[in-house]
């Protein structure tokens, strides 16, 4: 993917000196990972966590899409949020405690969930998606736009005491139309999870979304990681393209890296 | 023949199992194998229509591998159910 690297100062030596230490990442890497600009659906139970990992490992920009107010149930896993916060947008609560901890960082704060009506104008400013969304609606209107645009996304979810992250690379690996060629009909808003559970779907989408910045080992493309936390199973299993794929059937990219 | 089937996110609690062995006649599909079974309503809805045909967002696998419910089974299969699942 293409980003344009920037040149680190002193202080971000020091602060990101043990990740630098990574083989195969270095202060180049790094550099990337200034240059890049993230969209992230959502600051919620994953997304939230997303947003702190991206932070504090250094991305120069982050877009962050969500509406609505701190509730209590928000709680449990919406960990950028407040308990003094109860009441106010959840999107100012994500800023301030992002820029706590990453003050160099530029955040986007959008007060409004992503759809079909901004979806491709917040996916053309990002170098990379990560789709963190709870509503298949939402999930969907940014697939489309980054296939159209050849972003790559991330895609992450949970349920109760599972998770599962892919990353989707347009013309390469399946797209979410493809593993999902509709609107789940017995999908809910509102499920069982803890917060425990949805910042490991958090962490490793981060992870793949620095890797994918970076250029480290193999990111999960044409692959679903699946993991229970209940037993500690993880899997990574194989998906693949959905001949006639009305969303991304008509492009023609190289296959994904065989796994 | 034996089939395993594991069951995964809103399948697994509309099954009220993480895994069980089903027997079937030799040479079943998938989704023939699929109707056999009777976890109740839910569990139906999950995986099927109200007209009665497989709902395309499930994702199935046999052996690790996808799959889709017109494929044959072979005795001591291993199936994976999986229901779509979203974030937050």
């Amino acid at each position: 993917m293409h980003v344009n690297p920037v040149p680190l100062t002193d202080e971000e030596r020091s602060i990101y000196e043990w990740q630098i230490w990574v083989d195969g990442f270095g202060e180049a890497g790094q550099e990337r990972l200034k240059g890049a600009t993230a969209l992230v659906s959502r600051c919620g139970g994953l997304g939230g966590p997303l947003c702190y990992h991206l932070a504090s490992a250094g991305i120069g920009r982050l877009i962050i899409a969500h509406g609505g107010n701190i509730e209590h149930s928000d709680l449990n896993r919406q960990i950028l949020m407040t308990h003094a916060g109860l009441g106010r947008p959840r999107i100012e609560s994500a800023r301030r405690r992002l820029l706590e901890l990453n003050p160099r960082m530029e955040v986007e704060a959008v007060p409004e969930n992503i759809g079909a009506a901004n979806a491709a104008d917040l996916v053309g400013r990002a170098d990379i998606v990560f789709d963190c969304a709870p509503l298949f609606a939402e999930r969907f209107a940014m697939n489309r736009a980054c296939v159209e645009q050849g972003k790559p996304m991330v895609e992450a979810a949970m349920f109760s005491m599972e998770g599962q992250v892919t990353v989707i690379l347009p013309g390469q690996t399946p797209c979410l139309a493809c593993l999902y060629p509709g609107d789940p009909p017995q999908w809910k808003r509102r499920f069982p999870v803890f917060g425990a559970v949805s910042s490991v779907a958090a962490a490793i989408a981060a992870a793949e979304g620095i890797k994918l910045i970076a250029g480290l080992g193999r990111p999960l493309a044409g692959d679903l990681l699946y993991y229970d936390t209940l037993s500690m199973m993880f899997q990574r299993i194989p998906v693949v393209r959905r001949p006639g794929c009305p969303v991304c059937g008509a492009l023609q990219g190289a296959a994904a890296p065989a796994t | 023949m034996k089939i395993v089937f594991n069951y995964y996110a809103q399948i697994r609690r509309a099954a009220g199992a993480e895994t069980e062995c089903v027997e079937v006649a030799a040479g079943a599909t998938l989704l023939e194998t699929l109707k056999t079974m009777d976890h109740g309503a839910e569990f139906a809805a999950l995986l099927f229509d109200a007209a009665g045909a497989p709902q395309p967002v499930i994702l199935y696998l046999v052996n690790g591998r996808a799959a889709t419910p017109e494929q044959r089974l072979s005795d001591g299969d291993h199936v994976s159910v999986f229901s779509p699942v979203a974030g937050g």
